[in-house]
């Protein structure tokens, strides 16, 4: 038997899908939730109806909103979608219309992205993979163990490039950004005094480095797994209640569970004294009951497809050394990386567009015509400056000024450090194209 | 500094700033505003009611009042937010037209309420300061007495924005504890700061990029500049710089002494302290460079207002990006979610 079958069989080895349909269960409701408070928030509107113009992500530009209530129309099929999976009706439907519709809305704007939006999208992509389709827990429900797998490798590399990504100088020697994130909470209850003192700021980036790198592992183990999922827990806690970042917590807190036997949910409901079949009771988690040369070995498309997956994954956080300089000022391959909270940065943008023709030159404070989180989200990030440099000299061609330049005067302000001009003011952006390849017109950050 | 608002590592506490900066420089400004308006609606008055009487009380009146106005804007959060006062008090530039034909329309004996269901383009300190400032205003018309129920309007709105400066002051002082407006005392700070950074961005774009033409990649207008029939555009910017020390620097306008929002910033970053007072009297400077009068240099010192216009653009970007993130400010009170 070659080493690739033995792992296409080992892939393919049935294991209880109890986990599986609770993680199902519990990622299908958080989004529904998620899109209720959205809704609620009145963050549909003010995200995408609301704003004149809208950040195209590179090569997604023909993407627009949905006209009139359109958008609503979105978010409430996107509801629809996510309520059917946590309930495992037409698993396949419910997960394609999820991801769908999920990424459709992310991918409408730049300036709306999220780690945790990114990580939703590529979850839903391998639920929608997932022959989790008529599965229901009972005994015997089984589901191949490349799914559990994938879901394991999944949230281990958001910890792990998370990880990564905070072995930096300003992460681990000047505590940046948190130590200016720990300052204004010195009101905090019971451990405020704590957080205004400068030397907490180190020993959480240390920790966070290393709760990062190490969670995935410690989940993996049995001993470990206990402590490894309190200290998750506790880690989740903290950020959440620190920092404004809505769901992620709990999203990340239930994807965890995905680290516990397959058989956790059936474990929970016999410790709850709910009746558990006695076919199943005692059988190893990890183990099949089906013997291991019963089953077919996974499809070789299915495992070339996991692989581009994966090899996706592993490369899109690693991008970012392609560019020189500090990624977290010139944001070059700082998407879709997992570099989560990583900088603090803000933004002050003026454009100046100058006619050739007439010489008459224009100034624009894209504040106007931007929502209050566009204009803050565009104001440090190179690319978005770029998009808006675009949309300023399509407007002025619209009104009769064709082929104007425009030129930006941006400062930024980064983790810490003096304010400090971010693009080459010289250089005419209306002639720059957005890519992939580096953008030279962005200034190396100070010292 | 006092003492008392330092803890032992140095760290000056945020609610003892934002209790001076309440106490001692937003309610008084806010008194100081009712008490000038006050004067300003009992000086039009009197013009009003005596043929051939001396214009310049009213006048001086007005200039006070528009001072005082434009100290607060450099806090314009709070009551003046809530109580939706900005409009019907500073609505500029003038529209002459919609002026003369309220006046045409007024009754006989023009009440508050009449006043008050008037759109913002008919009223407030501009509308007030055309009538007493463009041409003569002579007593016993319907001229004078629109003049006067605007007088009037604006003494009562700066009445209300003083008493809400009084409850206003109180939540702010008890940021980050039951029944105040202010969640904590971050939030207390947020809407200060994000409040400065909202004047000096006025300053910059409503009251130089638009006279010089920089929006519209044109000439200068003088037709745009603020306050332009009383030629006290350099008085108006000069108050806005004057909110903006006195919220910088506390009540007492000195560096080291009363604890405003740089004593924040010195305990934390003393270099950015000093660049911020730096650029604050560089733009000052700039500003009273400008040669009289203003509306001439418009167009024949153009590089100088220009000048004026870029060194408070850097006061604004010390405060919007060193500053902001210095001190942990939410700008805008954005409340999206991060990661």
């Amino acid at each position: 038997m070659t080493g690739l079958l033995r792992l296409r069989l080992a892939l393919a080895r049935p294991i209880d899908a109890a986990s599986l349909l609770a993680f199902r269960a519990l990622f299908g409701g958080l989004l529904l939730i998620s899109v209720i408070r959205f809704a609620a928030n009145g963050w549909i509107a003010a995200l995408y109806i609301e704003p004149a113009y809208h950040f195209p992500y590179w090569g997604f530009g023909w993407l627009r909103p949905w006209p009139g209530a359109g958008m609503y129309l979105e978010f409430f099929a996107l509801a629809l979608a996510a309520g059917c999976l946590a309930l495992g009706r037409c698993h396949r439907l419910a997960a394609l219309a999820c991801f769908v519709l999920f990424t459709h809305i992310e991918l409408l704007d730049k300036a709306a992205y999220l780690n945790h939006y990114y990580f939703v999208s590529v979850v839903l992509l391998l639920l929608l993979c997932m022959p989790l389709g008529r599965l229901r827990l009972r005994p015997n429900t089984t589901a191949p163990a490349w799914t559990l797998y994938a879901l394991r490798l999944q949230v281990g590399l958001v910890y792990g490039f998370a990880g990564l990504a905070k072995l930096r100088g300003d992460w681990l020697l000047r505590a940046q950004p948190l130590k200016h994130w720990l300052a204004p909470h010195a009101d905090f209850p019971v451990l405020g005094p704590l957080f205004a003192r400068p030397e907490t700021a180190h020993v959480m980036s240390w920790a966070g480095a290393a709760f990062d790198l190490a969670v995935p592992f410690l989940l993996l183990h049995r001993r470990s797994r206990p402590y490894g999922f309190v200290a998750l827990l506790g880690f989740h806690a903290l950020t959440g209640a620190l920092f404004p970042i809505g769901m992620f917590p709990w999203i990340m807190s239930c994807a965890a569970l995905i680290f516990f036997p397959p058989d956790w949910p059936r474990r929970l409901k016999r410790a709850l004294g709910r009746p558990v079949p006695a076919d199943i009771s005692h059988v190893p988690a990890d183990i099949s009951p089906v013997p291991a040369d019963s089953h077919a070995p996974l499809g070789r498309l299915a495992l070339a497809a996991l692989a581009l997956h994966f090899g996706v994954q592993l490369l899109l956080p690693l991008r970012h050394h392609l560019y020189p300089g500090d990624h977290g000022w010139h944001e070059q391959g700082f998407r879709f990386a997992w570099h989560v909270m990583l900088v603090e940065k803000t933004g002050v943008v003026t454009y100046r567009v100058r006619d050739p023709a007439s010489g008459r030159v224009f100034v624009v404070h894209p504040e106007d015509a931007l929502t209050v989180q566009q204009a803050k989200q565009m104001a440090f990030q190179p690319d978005m400056i770029l998009d808006y440099a675009h949309r300023l000299a399509a407007e002025f061609a619209a009104r009769g000024l064709p082929g104007v330049e425009v030129r930006a005067d941006a400062f930024v302000a980064y983790n810490g450090r003096p304010s400090a001009r971010l693009i080459d003011p010289t250089v005419d952006l209306a002639r720059e194209r957005d890519g992939l390849a580096g953008k030279t017109w962005i200034l190396p950050r100070p010292d | 500094m006092s003492a008392g608002c330092i803890t032992t590592d140095g760290e000056v506490l945020r609610r003892e700033v934002l209790a001076h900066l309440a106490d001692e420089v937003f309610v008084p400004a806010h008194a100081r505003l009712q008490v000038d308006a006050a004067a300003l609606a009992s000086a039009t008055t009197k013009l009003c009611e005596t043929d051939g009487a001396d214009p310049k009380s009213a006048k001086t009146a007005w200039l006070a009042t528009r001072s005082a106005w434009n100290v607060t804007g450099a806090f314009a959060f709070g009551p003046v937010i809530e109580q939706m006062q900005a409009g019907p008090l500073d609505f500029w530039p003038v529209r002459m037209d919609t002026i003369e034909a309220k006046i045409l329309e007024a009754p006989a004996a023009i009440d508050a309420a009449w006043i008050d269901g008037l759109g913002t383009s008919a009223k407030g300190l501009p509308a007030l300061e055309y009538l007493l400032f463009a041409q003569p205003l002579p007593a016993n018309t319907p001229r004078c007495a629109y003049a006067t129920a605007l007088a009037g309007d604006i003494s009562r709105r700066s009445d209300e924005l003083g008493s809400g400066w009084l409850t206003h002051a109180e939540h702010l002082r008890t940021a980050g504890t039951a029944g105040s407006a202010y969640a904590s005392e971050q939030a207390g700070l947020d809407a200060v700061v994000n409040a400065t950074i909202e004047n000096l961005y006025r300053m910059v774009k409503d009251k130089l990029d638009r006279p010089l033409g920089n929006l519209t990649g044109s000439d200068p207008d003088p037709a745009a500049l603020e306050s332009r029939f009383s030629g006290t555009t350099r008085d108006d910017l000069e108050a806005n710089l004057r909110g903006f020390a006195m919220v910088y620097l506390g009540a007492d306008g000195e560096s080291g002494g009363e604890p405003g929002l740089g004593a924040l910033v010195a305990s934390r970053d003393p270099d950015l302290d000093q660049r911020i007072l730096a650029q604050h009297g560089v733009a000052r400077d700039a500003l009273a460079g400008i040669p009289d009068p203003f509306a001439t240099a418009l167009t024949d010192h153009r590089s100088d207002v220009q000048r004026a216009r870029d060194e408070i653009d850097g006061l604004r970007r010390l405060i919007k990006l060193d500053v902001a993130s210095l001190l942990g400010v939410t700008l805008s009170l954005s409340d999206n979610d991060g990661d």
